[in-house]
């Protein structure tokens, strides 16, 4: 089951920063490893909770 | 038996009267042409009704008035008859409404040139939503097509989302204050956070999408500290209670459709993303190893010089050396002359017939003084 408290947005703009950090090319080789699996890992989260979660409609009265 | 009537007071009468209204007549519908109208006092409301034949005063307050009124408008009242003791008979305003798209097409453009005057629409004052939202407050009436469409089209498009929905009646006498009290909720007496509040509603004539006009509504939402999302009726009208959105959506499906991004979009880009790492990774790793060779190449050029240096520094100094070396001097045709081993450098050492022994390079030779 999905984390149905995983924050989409945020998520993306991390990815998004790895991703501008990575093509920068300049992290160091150590750097770059750590932020490939911290991506990766980003990844798989976010697939998971687009594949695997609900909408829930709750009525107010 | 004769019939005596009682005498009763004047205020009695009154009394009498509007008990006689209460219990016989209830609450009428009328529709008429508004006429005389007029506020007194910022707080009384005083105008008749008209149709052909007939003409009635009718009495109520400004709360009552939820868009400008101006006479000649078609308007349909919810009243009740009622004497005043001072002031004489007229029927007493529960509720006001429009008729027919003229007056209701005129009243809209009075009170958006009020509420343009206050800078209410202004495009400046809208606020961006959280795309995708996490929470969203949903007020709608459930029954409807509008909110059946939205949610066909969110659960389409995009999952994980929390939606709280406020069930509403969109039009009619209800559908102002339950909206208005919706809004006013979420924003208030929920202690949740929303990320915007989207308010759908289908297509329908003018007066039942009128509610979409009035101030109090367009007002709440205006000020909503919660954004808005509203799509209301078709295309074709814009509501005023739209103008004062954060977002405005042609229809509940397109809401929807702004609101949130496919999620086989966001799939195919994490793809990309997935695709993107790899290489970027691996390009950092060849040019880490191409700065690895450099480096290596440096130094074993640096410790080549280096040893060049030493090497010829060396070099030079065996040269000098070379050149003290008495060996050296003698290879050059010199000789070391020497008596009783002592190495003689003046003449004046030596005396005539003195026994003399001559170094040479090779070899070595005795000889004689014979003469200085």
């Amino acid at each position: 089951m999905s984390d149905k408290n995983l924050d989409y947005k945020k998520l993306s703009a991390e990815l998004d920063e790895i991703l501008d950090k990575l093509r920068s090319g300049e992290v160091e080789i150590n750097e770059s490893i750590t932020l490939f699996e911290k991506g990766n890992k980003i990844i798989s989260d976010l697939e998971k909770y687009l594949k695997e979660s609900e909408n829930r409609f709750k009525k107010i009265s | 038996m004769d019939f005596t009537p009682q005498t009763i007071n004047v205020s009695e009468l009154v009394n009498l009267i509007n008990q006689t209204f209460d219990y016989n007549f209830g609450k009428v519908l009328v529709e008429g042409e508004l006429a005389n109208f007029r506020i007194s006092k910022n707080q009384w409301v005083y105008f008749d009704l008209k149709d052909e034949n007939s003409t009635v005063k009718f009495f109520g307050t400004v709360r009552q008035i939820h868009f400008p009124m101006e006479d000649g408008m078609l308007i349909r009242i919810f009243s009740y008859p009622h004497l005043h003791n001072n002031y004489g008979m007229s029927m007493q305003v529960e509720a006001i409404e429009l008729v027919g798209e003229g007056s209701i097409k005129r009243a809209a453009l009075l009170l958006k040139q009020k509420l343009d005057k206050e800078g209410l629409f202004l495009a400046e004052k809208k606020r961006k939503i959280p795309y995708p939202p996490k929470k969203i407050g949903l007020i709608t009436s459930m029954q409807s097509a509008a909110y059946q469409d939205f949610v066909k089209i969110l659960n389409h498009r995009y999952k994980g989302l929390d939606i709280d929905v406020i069930d509403v009646q969109v039009q009619g006498y209800l559908a102002v204050s339950q909206i208005v009290n919706a809004i006013n909720k979420f924003n208030n007496d929920l202690k949740e956070k929303y990320d915007c509040l989207v308010i759908i509603r289908g297509g329908g004539s003018p007066e039942d999408l009128a509610a979409f006009n009035e101030e109090v509504i367009v007002r709440s939402i205006a000020t909503s500290r919660t954004p808005t999302v509203l799509a209301i009726g078709h295309e074709i009208d814009v509501s005023l209670a739209e103008l004062a959105a954060d977002i405005h959506a042609s229809t509940p499906s397109n809401a929807a459709e702004l609101l949130v991004p496919e999620s086989s979009v966001l799939l195919g880009n994490l793809n990309t993303a997935r695709t993107q790492m790899n290489h970027y990774l691996e390009s950092s790793l060849v040019a880490y190893k191409n700065k690895l060779k450099d480096n290596k190449l440096q130094l074993s050029e640096y410790l080549m010089d280096s040893l060049n240096e030493m090497k010829s520094h060396l070099d030079n100094r065996r040269e000098i050396l070379s050149a003290y070396n008495p060996e050296s001097i003698l290879s050059r045709g010199f000789a070391i002359l020497s008596h009783n081993n002592k190495i003689i450098k003046d003449s004046k050492d030596l005396n005539i017939k003195d026994e003399i022994s001559i170094k040479l390079y090779k070899g070595k030779i005795l000889a004689e003084v014979k003469g200085k």
